[in-house]
């Protein structure tokens, strides 16, 4: 029997394989896809007629106050906390987080706000690099700035933390567009539940809307193919990814840039932990490991409707580094609390959402390589036949176009961005493109990113902004 | 057959989306209709006016776009207009429709009903036995409907509410009760001298936000509670209501109270009421072991004005290093930098 012999019923089967795997993560994405229509549907019920800013006049919501670390973001921080500083809620306190910058963004911040010193007495529950001093700011009370010894982001926040005096904290990054009414409805959950210690919302691709004054005024898809395919991403990653995990009860991650929780919850668990690149899905992991099998609140939700803006990277340089960065993080903290992997006592989290987010979202991209370099090997040896390669290939891909179709389908029929009919096309465009290189290109980003968490690497890159004050209405 | 049946399906797909865009052009269509009619209706909803044009434009629209854009017209509107607006939706038949959602079985519908009635108004005749319906969004804006109709036998029911087991149902009747505010005093007063125990805490802080003086008996003595947090809401209270009365029993909390976050409330309280012959226990407070305490007596005596002062550079330089370093500390607050005493 030769070599041949042997490895050729090995590859088909290897390849067999990975396309079970495939149908089996595209079915439970169909699951979740099926999961946020029904969560969207139920939460159109509920907020029919509903007026967000009747809370406006309400002395009972919980008090809250927002964290936004900040380290060299000189050419943007202004309008980031102009635009913070404009936004709905009672009583809200804004704590920018100064994290060492050295571009000039204290001075920014003083010449634009009117800063003056005062001493920062108060409890430092959870350890962070020394505060070098505390300001607030003369024309708006509400506002706090914490300057301090650079630490990362994680640093930053538990300084915030420490600092902020709200019942709800909400974490934002410094660059992000948040809509005026944002918070009115991301504090839906803590009203209706007492078991709500955070939860998450929409964050949408800014790349190529128009902004003015830290508001976006027209809602317009990108215009480059990176920017585009990568809104489409971020709905579908939003809108079922995300909101599906409701029906399950499985959200994992809060996105950093946007998500609302409970202080004393936060304060309890330890605040964000410094030595990992993925603290914001740590900390969700953790929150969510404390009610295991007690009565500790632990419920992580996502909220459809309140919306934030980031601008995402325009380059293939800057874009690697990011997915190279999330996919670290994400292996961080999935090795952290491997021991939910299978584990009964977790429920739901441990027998069906932990495995799921371990075998697809960390270990997919390598599968993934290894599945298409095994079918090619495969077709070439004659081990399987073409017929089935064009199968492979249609579950691969053909059912990811699907399900970003239904995501554009589904944000389409619940939101009214008014975008015109040209736009639409593009974002269908993007979506069929996103399977041609696109995705390839981030599995290998994936795959980079877990081998350099082998390597032990933790550094976040750099990520190279270009502010998006300048962007003209294109109507 | 693979890719047929894909193919199928994006087909299918794309046509969906076709059709959300389409239905999203109408939405907008129907939002700019709605902006129109906002502009040519709210002019004529004044008493000079005939209020038959703003019924004719409102009778034009079919009938499912009614009742949106009469609560979009009503949230433009206030006082007169707002009466003005409430007959004319009658007439146009908006209200009947309300209450038909009112009695429908499924809840979308009776949440719906009842939301249009917290807008407009009116409702008395279907919305008061939702507030025991059985979904708790309905009972939810059943009690946000209450701000309306704030009659004695619906505020009662409100604060009932208040231990609902469910969380929105119990926010929705704190906030409800704030907004009535006078007018709950009676029936909080009457809660509050019933031995409810812990329960106490959550009508003792809608209490503090109605601050009347019949609310005071029901604080002074659930200062006693066996509950800390409790005492601590009612500390809350009775500084809110004020008067010499408060001002015995917080200071007998500042001295005697074992728990320190009561300790702090009556600090907080006596700092509320800028009573200034409390100073010295507020001093003696400084040297409490709790840093929660000495924080909350320090920012008392900032807002004695001079004569807290005092006290606060005369603990500057006493021997106990921590009241002097929170002493500092709160000298050296600008006027912005002052927390907010009452929590």
């Amino acid at each position: 029997m030769s070599l041949l012999d042997l490895v050729l019923p090995l590859l088909g089967a290897m390849t067999w394989a990975v396309f079970v795997y495939f149908v089996v993560s595209n079915g439970v994405q169909t699951m979740l896809l099926v999961g946020a229509a029904l969560e969207l549907w139920r939460h159109a019920q509920t907020t029919w007629g509903e007026r967000p800013e009747r809370l406006l006049g309400s002395t009972a919501v919980p008090s809250m106050s927002v964290l936004a670390p900040a380290f060299n973001e000189a050419t943007t921080v202004g309008e980031s906390v102009r635009a913070l500083l404009t936004l709905s809620y009672p009583g809200l306190e804004i704590v920018l987080v100064n994290d060492g910058s050295t571009d000039g963004t204290l001075r920014v911040l003083q010449d634009t706000f009117d800063l003056v010193a005062i001493h920062p007495a108060f409890r430092r529950r959870v350890e962070t690099q020394p505060v070098r001093a505390l300001y607030r700011s003369r024309a708006h009370p509400g506002l706090v700035v914490i300057d301090k010894e650079n630490g990362g982001k994680a640093d930053s926040l538990n300084a915030g933390l420490n600092f902020a005096t709200g019942e709800l904290v909400c974490a934002v990054d410094a660059d992000t567009l948040i809509e005026p009414d944002a918070f009115l409805r991301i504090v839906r959950p803590f009203l209706g539940r007492d078991d709500v210690v955070a939860a998450g919302a929409p964050i949408r691709v800014v790349n190529g809307s128009a902004v003015r004054d830290g508001r976006v005024v027209a809602v317009r898809s990108p215009r480059r193919p990176l920017a585009g395919i990568q809104a489409v991403e971020y709905l579908r990653a939003f809108l079922f990814g995300r909101l599906g995990w409701n029906v399950l009860g499985g959200n994992l991650i809060v996105s950093g840039a946007f998500g609302m929780f409970r202080r004393e919850a936060m304060l309890d668990a330890g605040g964000y932990l410094h030595d990992t690149v993925g603290e914001d899905m740590e900390l969700i992991v953790r929150l969510r490991r404390r009610g295991i099998g007690g009565t500790t609140p632990s419920r992580v939700t996502f909220v459809p409707d309140p919306i934030a803006w980031t601008e995402v990277p325009e380059t293939l340089a800057v874009l690697g580094r990011q997915r190279d960065r999330w996919q670290r993080g994400l292996a961080d903290v999935l090795w952290r609390h491997r021991g939910l992997f299978g584990n009964p006592r977790a429920g739901t989290l441990g027998l069906f959402v932990f495995p799921y987010f371990v075998v697809v979202e960390l270990l997919g991209p390598l599968i993934e390589v290894v599945g298409l370099l095994g079918l090619a090997a495969a077709i070439a040896l004659d081990a399987v036949n073409v017929p089935f390669g064009v199968l492979f290939f249609l579950v691969a891909y053909g059912w990811g176009l699907i399900l970003s179709l239904a995501a554009l389908l589904l944000h389409h029929a619940t939101t009214d961005d008014g975008i015109p009919a040209s736009d639409l096309a593009r974002q269908v465009g993007w979506a069929f493109l996103e399977n041609l290189g696109y995705r390839q290109l981030t599995v290998l980003w994936r795959v980079r990113g877990l081998v350099r968490y082998l390597q032990r690497r933790t550094d976040w890159g750099t990520m190279s902004r270009r502010g998006f004050a300048t962007v003209s209405d294109p109507r | 057959m693979a890719a047929f049946v894909e193919g199928v399906i994006i087909l299918l797909v794309l046509a969906g989306l076709a059709l959300s865009v389409h239905l999203s052009r109408r939405r907008r269509r129907r939002r700019i209709q709605e902006s129109r009619l906002l502009t040519s209706v709210l002019p004529t909803l004044d008493r000079e006016s005939d209020p038959r044009s703003a019924l004719d434009q409102l009778t034009a629209l079919p009938q499912h776009l009614r009742v949106p854009a009469v609560l979009r017209l009503a949230d433009q509107v206030t006082g007169d207009a707002s009466v003005l607006l409430r007959a004319v939706a009658v007439e146009a038949g908006v209200t009947r429709v309300a209450e038909s959602w009112c009695r429908r079985r499924r809840w979308r519908f009776r949440l719906r009903g009842v939301r249009t009635f917290s807008v407009l108004g009116g409702g008395e005749g279907v919305v008061p036995h939702l507030l025991d319906d059985r979904n708790p969004a309905v009972r939810a804006e059943a009690a946000a409907w209450v701000v309306t109709c704030p009659t004695a036998e619906h505020v009662d029911r409100l604060v009932l509410m208040l231990e609902d087991v469910e969380p929105l149902c119990a926010f929705t009747a704190r906030d409800t009760l704030m907004r009535v505010g006078p007018a709950a005093a009676g029936p909080l007063a009457a809660y509050l001298a019933k031995p409810i125990g812990s329960r106490a805490a959550a009508a003792l802080e809608v209490a503090r936000g109605v601050a009347e003086p019949r609310l005071l008996a029901p604080g002074l003595l659930l200062c006693g509670d066996a509950d800390p947090a409790v005492r601590v809401r009612a500390a809350d209270l009775v500084s809110a209501v004020g008067g010499e009365a408060a001002v015995d029993r917080l200071t007998h909390l500042l001295t005697r109270d074992d728990a320190p976050g009561v300790r702090a409330a009556a600090a907080r309280g006596l700092g509320t009421m800028a009573h200034r012959p409390s100073a010295p226990a507020l001093a003696d407070a400084m040297r409490d072991r709790s840093w929660e305490v000495r924080r909350a007596a320090a920012l008392a005596l900032r807002a004695l004005d001079a004569q807290g002062r005092l006290y606060l550079r005369r603990t500057l330089q006493g021997s106990d290093l921590y009241a002097a370093d929170m002493a500092r500390q709160v000298l050296e607050l600008p006027e912005i930098g002052v927390e907010v005493l009452v929590p």
